[in-house]
């Protein structure tokens, strides 16, 4: 059954993975390509960095744009057919939806081992200055929880009725209002923040899309 | 309360001049040195008075406040806010125990503390006072961010206070607010590895002459040779800003077309005060070896600092310390070697956690009520 469920999804989302498996083991490569440091008698380091840290910022965008397409891609055909074919298997619901969030998940790996074969060539053809490191393997694992937990939220997401949809935005709008009346009124009640602070910083789910993402470093 | 506010504030003022007035009749060629000293001593007297009355009688002017003593930090503050108070208490101990009994001096130089109101976004201008630091914060400012402010004023006057020398290299910037927290080593250590400077980068492989250079501790005199190398200084003249170089403009092209480093030499020993050269290491990374420098010395390592009759500031920073100088050097590199940062690597914790969330948000999408 879940070779039949990956199968499938492969043929629904291929073009994307194929697409972010050229982008993920590009991405290094290029990011490396125009550095400034090219003999050890100069000094450039901050250059270098201030490149590659420009081009670090695409990591994370292209872990969130690849989960969001699989995941929305996964359920794309059973919303379309109003969950029939599900509801014909002789199978429970969790079983059926695990079996998409894994073959989801299996076709995420290709784009996390190019970006990893991508990094290790790029730093490898790379005269790294006294007192900075390549980090070929920790930005591949970096990427890929990214990507998973991107993925594992746009699954959740998309996995839910329109009501709870519904519910998540009205909760966000009634936070806004809440913020909006406060800061009038002249109230220290600083909620989106305090939010965003808890789902950003270690341990909220955000906390690994944040910080700079390089591939060499100090 | 028998007299106004403004009434006491205007007689203050009224009364420091006729004390002034007093003083000035005789003729100062006539008077010995001793005589001069004791009327300047009471006439700074009477100026603290008067000062100390203007202040309690304009802060009374405008809204009731209190005195807040810390040690000897002196804060005057609205009443009602309870936050000042405990910032109060929170940053007395932080300059105690940075400066030490050179921060008994805060006891003359109280501070006035104002929150911003959302109603005044448009700004407000406190009135200046000579001996009188004025900390504005913002409405929604806490008692860390206040403790800060608190900290960092004490540490302004304090080390406002310090001989010309000690001043110029601590170059504005504060000690006690670097609160010897990890990231201030850790920025440290990216200025050792990143900074383009050849005594910033030998410092940084373990040439302790090096770190004196870089850290402004060697011979000043001659700052555009010592400091650079010659591809450094023409780096240099070719970031300057051209109006600045306009008499120089011969000098200029022969630096930077003929690649003659006497002329990038004599451009860069003409540059006006307005143009600094750039220092190999910022006085943050200065801030990283006084902070060493005070660990290894304790409470009395500032006072030792400030009062040194040494004159070469590197002797005064050892003796301060406690230890050699080359020690003194060698263990602040090897503190800023020990903070690197952390970039891309990530930390096992973050990492569990975020594999917890995945499972968490996944159990969450099989849970999901489609079907029902």
């Amino acid at each position: 059954m879940f070779r039949q469920i990956l199968y499938t999804q492969w043929k629904w989302s291929r073009l994307v993975v194929l697409l972010a498996v050229l982008a993920g083991c590009a991405l290094p490569v290029l990011s490396v390509q125009h550095t400034a440091y090219t003999n050890p008698s100069d000094w450039e380091a901050r250059q270098m960095l201030g490149q590659l840290q420009s081009w670090g910022v695409l990591y994370p965008v292209l872990a969130t744009v690849l989960a969001v397409i699989v995941a929305m891609v996964a359920w794309a055909a059973d919303h379309r057919g109003r969950h029939v074919y599900a509801l014909s298997l002789p199978l429970p619901r969790w079983h059926y939806a695990l079996l998409r969030f894994g073959a989801g998940a299996v076709l995420l790996v290709a784009p996390i081992l190019a970006l990893w074969v991508g990094a290790v060539l790029a730093s490898s053809t790379l005269t790294v200055p006294p007192g900075l490191h390549a980090y070929p393997t920790e930005l591949a694992v970096r990427f890929g929880l990214a990507l998973f937990v991107a993925y594992a939220t746009f699954f959740a997401i998309s996995a839910g009725t329109p009501r709870t949809a519904g519910y998540i935005l009205g909760a966000l709008g009634v936070l806004i209002a809440v913020q909006f009346i406060a800061q009038a009124g002249d109230v220290n009640l600083p909620v989106l923040t305090w939010i965003w602070d808890r789902l950003s910083i270690w341990p909220g789910p955000l906390d690994v899309f944040t910080g700079r993402w390089m591939l060499i470093d100090v | 309360m028998s007299e106004t506010p403004v009434f006491r504030f205007r007689g203050a003022i009224v009364f420091s001049a006729l004390l002034g007035a007093a003083a000035l009749p005789t003729p100062a060629w006539s008077q010995g040195v001793d005589q001069l000293r004791r009327r300047i001593a009471l006439l700074e007297g009477a100026h603290r008075e008067a000062l100390v009355a203007a202040v309690h009688s304009e802060s009374l002017r405008a809204e009731t406040h209190d005195t807040i003593r810390a040690g000897a930090l002196t804060v005057f503050a609205r009443s009602a806010d309870g936050a000042v108070r405990q910032a109060a208490i929170a940053a007395w101990p932080t300059l105690d125990s940075t400066y030490g009994d050179a921060a008994s001096i805060l006891a003359a130089f109280p501070l006035v503390f104002h929150r911003r109101r959302h109603s005044e976004e448009a700004g407000i201008i406190l009135p200046q006072q000579e001996r009188l630091q004025r900390i504005l914060v913002d409405s929604t400012a806490g008692v860390r961010d206040i403790t800060w402010q608190l900290v960092s004023a004490g540490a302004n006057t304090i080390q406002g206070k310090a001989d010309s020398a000690l001043r110029q290299w601590l170059g504005g910037s504060t000690v006690a607010a670097q609160t010897g927290a990890l990231s201030h080593w850790t920025r440290a250590y990216e200025e050792l590895v990143l900074a383009p400077w050849r005594s910033v980068r030998f410092c940084y492989l373990g040439d302790l002459a090096w770190c004196r250079v870089a850290l402004g501790l060697a011979e000043d005199s001659n700052r555009v040779t010592n400091w650079y190398d010659a591809a450094e200084r023409r780096a240099i003249v070719s970031e300057l800003p051209l109006d600045a170089l306009r008499v120089q403009r011969l000098a200029v092209d022969r630096c930077l077309t003929m690649r003659s480093d006497e002329a990038c030499v004599a451009v860069l020993r003409s540059l006006p005060p307005e143009i600094p050269l750039p220092q190999p290491l910022p006085t943050a990374t200065r801030m990283t070896l006084l902070r060493h420098v005070i660990d290894l010395g304790g409470r009395a390592a500032y006072p030792r600092l400030a009062h040194s009759e040494e004159a070469v500031l590197e002797a005064r920073l050892a003796a301060a310390a406690g230890v050699s100088a080359d020690s003194l050097l060698a263990g602040w590199r090897r503190k800023i070697l020990a903070a690197p940062p952390k970039s891309v690597t990530f930390t096992m914790a973050a990492a569990w956690s975020t594999v917890a969330w995945v499972a968490l948000l996944a159990l969450v999408g099989l849970r999901s009520t489609r079907w029902r």
